[in-house]
């Protein structure tokens, strides 16, 4: 019983840690453009793919394979903020909600065309794959591996926000963009680098989930999965979306634990939901949210 | 309306101001139209006569949300989920306890509508993405129950319906499905439109445009929205027994969030806040989603070695995307605006404006 309690905590955070790196990349976007990017399960089913065309069938070099991929994913981050993004500014948010469900759809079919053939695969081993055991807990190598590159990310945001030139830009437009571009930023380059990093996020995201078992279109469903996660932190926060990510990894693998025996399994996948409905009731604007003052 | 009105044509008391058909050339074109949509399914075949049944059924639900969404503001992701609601509410219930279908439709409208407004008591304090979020938390909870509550629904495995009989009426044919979707149609467009131009429907638009703004001005905040998810619900519960009837094997896979992102389309394509548009967008966005399944299925029969089946969807999906992100770009506004802008061409004409 303490056990597999154990276990559940220890899942749910590396389950969570998936989470908070999906989320992580969506609130990056939100907070600054005020747009929920549906199209980032896409972006990262398409990355994971190219990664492993690039490694396991054209069988480059590890580095180069990270460094090809990055730089396509960034040129595709680039190309949506620039081609359909851009166009939207001011237009209402139903709109680019839709705009980023289509992106979805279109990105999917993509995957489809090229990769749809191959159902479920594998990466070939680049980093350690093997299991800790500690008694009857059992950890994944690759699992602590996301969960250190999900609290090392969200420290580089933080550096990246506090000291360097562009990050305090991307602040500015968080708070108002006729105001930062009233001082003289320009919002649409800031905009073009938070596009950027955004899928960059998504690739890392593929690579490394993908690295923990296996790549397919299901990890098109994090996007949805995330979305407890996200309202629970706040959606402009990305302290909130780590923070949330491993409390929902944990609602998640304690309901799969204790609930799961008594209704007949599959209720980890809505608890969750479940949880996000009670959290809207609470607190609306979630842990860190911002929760904006309006006048007339 | 007004601007449609040609010069000269005055109102002369509240019952000409407040009719929806003010011309003689109108009530002709009304006519016409309506004998048209009743002689359509008899010159069409069975494929095209369940075409018309689909695209109906689709419309119910959009003139819902469009209510909801376009005129209310509030975003709803989750209607596909009240149409499964409707659905098994009324498939149950004539399947299993062999309640008359309009009694069992009436269950599932006013199940959907309780659901609905269940739904609608976040929005009472969450507004945008936050409302829309818990909308998808929604749809993946009745989509997760569908599958558990399989002692009712049948689970994965589907819910068979035997043809429907109302009132001495089997609706066994594609022909008879056809006629009963259009009436429901043009009944219901009428009904949406009709509570767009009461003090309900300036109430949405009010709410929509600035909420604080409408409370301050003296509208029931609460209400008006809980009003709002009210009577799209039922819409969206009315449009799931008419699938019932339509579709005879109801699947949770049938109401996924695939599907509400769908209706979402269609009332955006057609254009926020207008009915016209709704109807517009809907025959748009399922023909387009008939013609690429069909266009690009048998693409790939014709040319194995190039395209498997699996990249005729990739293929179609891929269109339907491109067509939805083209749209927004290009005409943000919807075929609605386009739709006036052709009326105001066509009445202007040989002037410009």
């Amino acid at each position: 019983m303490i056990d597999a309690l154990f276990q559940a905590i220890v899942s749910g955070i590396l389950v969570g840690a998936i989470y908070a790196l999906v989320a992580m990349g969506i609130v990056i976007v939100y907070r600054s453009s005020g747009i929920f990017n549906f199209a980032h399960g896409a972006v990262i089913v398409v990355g994971a793919f190219l990664f492993w065309t690039l490694i396991k069938v054209a069988g480059l070099p590890l580095w180069l394979c990270i460094l090809l991929t990055g730089a396509t994913v960034s040129l595709i981050g680039l190309a949506i903020e620039y081609l359909t993004m851009r166009p939207l500014l001011g237009q209402p948010i139903l709109a680019s909600i839709m705009m980023t469900l289509g992106l979805s759809m279109f990105f999917l079919g993509i995957y489809q065309v090229l990769w749809g053939h191959k159902g479920i695969v594998t990466f070939p081993k680049f980093m350690p794959m093997g299991h800790w055991v500690m008694g009857e807990v059992v950890i994944g190598q690759a699992n602590v591996f996301v969960l250190i590159a999900a609290v090392a990310l969200f420290l580089l945001f933080s550096l990246f926000f506090r000291f360097t030139g562009t990050g305090k830009q991307v602040q500015a437009i968080c708070e108002s963009h006729i105001i930062a571009q009233s001082v003289g930023i320009d919002v649409k380059r800031v905009l073009s680098v938070v596009w950027i990093i955004a899928c960059l996020c998504a690739v890392l995201c593929g690579i490394l989930v993908g690295a923990t078992g296996s790549v397919g279109i299901y990890l098109n469903e994090l996007v949805f999965m995330v979305i407890p996660v996200i309202i629970l932190g706040g959606l402009e926060s990305i302290g909130g979306a780590l923070v949330a990510g491993l409390v929902i990894g944990l609602v998640e693998m304690i309901s799969a634990t204790f609930i799961d025996p008594i209704i007949g399994g599959g209720f980890r996948q809505v608890a969750p939901y479940l949880f996000l409905l009670i959290v809207l009731i609470v607190k609306p604007y979630g842990l860190f949210g911002w929760e904006r003052i309006e006048r007339i | 309306m007004s601007l449609t009105v040609p010069a000269g044509v005055r109102d002369e008391s509240y019952g000409q101001a407040i009719a929806l058909v003010k011309t003689n050339t109108q009530w002709g074109l009304a006519i016409v139209g309506l004998a048209a949509l009743l002689v359509l399914p008899l010159c069409l075949d069975d494929y095209f006569n369940n075409f018309i049944a689909l695209v109906c059924i689709n419309m119910i639900v959009v003139l819902g949300l469009n209510l909801l969404t376009g005129y209310c503001g509030q975003i709803s992701l989750g209607q596909s989920a009240f149409v499964a609601i409707g659905a098994y509410t009324a498939g149950i219930l004539y399947a299993k306890y062999h309640v008359p279908f309009p009694l069992a439709t009436f269950f599932a409208v006013v199940v959907s509508a309780i659901s609905g407004v269940i739904v609608g008591l976040p929005s009472v304090r969450l507004k945008g993405f936050y409302l829309a979020l818990s909308t998808v938390a929604f749809q993946f909870i009745v989509y997760w129950v569908l599958f558990k509550a399989d002692a009712l629904t049948q689970g994965g495995f589907g819910l068979a319906i035997p043809a429907v009989n109302i009132l001495g009426v089997t609706f066994d044919t594609r022909i008879k499905v056809a006629y009963l979707c259009i009436a429901s149609v043009v009944a219901l467009a009428y009904f949406a439109k009709s509570i767009a131009r009461t003090k309900t429907g300036r109430a949405f638009i009010a709410i929509r445009d600035n909420d604080l703004a409408a409370e301050v001005m003296g509208i029931a905040l609460t209400k008006t929205k809980l009003t709002a998810f009210f009577i799209s619900s039922i819409y969206a519960g009315f449009a799931g027994a008419l699938y019932a009837l339509y579709f005879r094997w109801l699947m949770p896979d049938l109401f996924t969030l695939a599907h509400s992102v769908w209706y979402l389309a269609m009332v955006i394509v057609g254009g926020m806040g207008s009915l016209v548009g709704s109807i517009l967008g809907t025959v748009f966005i399922v023909s387009l989603q008939e013609a690429t399944r069909v266009w690009f299925a048998s693409l790939a029969t014709a040319f194995p070695e190039v395209l498997t089946v699996g990249m005729g969807t990739g293929v179609s999906h891929m269109a339907l995307g491109l067509a939805i992100v083209l749209f927004l770009i290009f005409e943000p506004r919807g075929l609605s605006h386009r739709w006036e802008t052709i009326k105001s061409t066509y009445r202007l004409w040989p002037f410009s404006y």
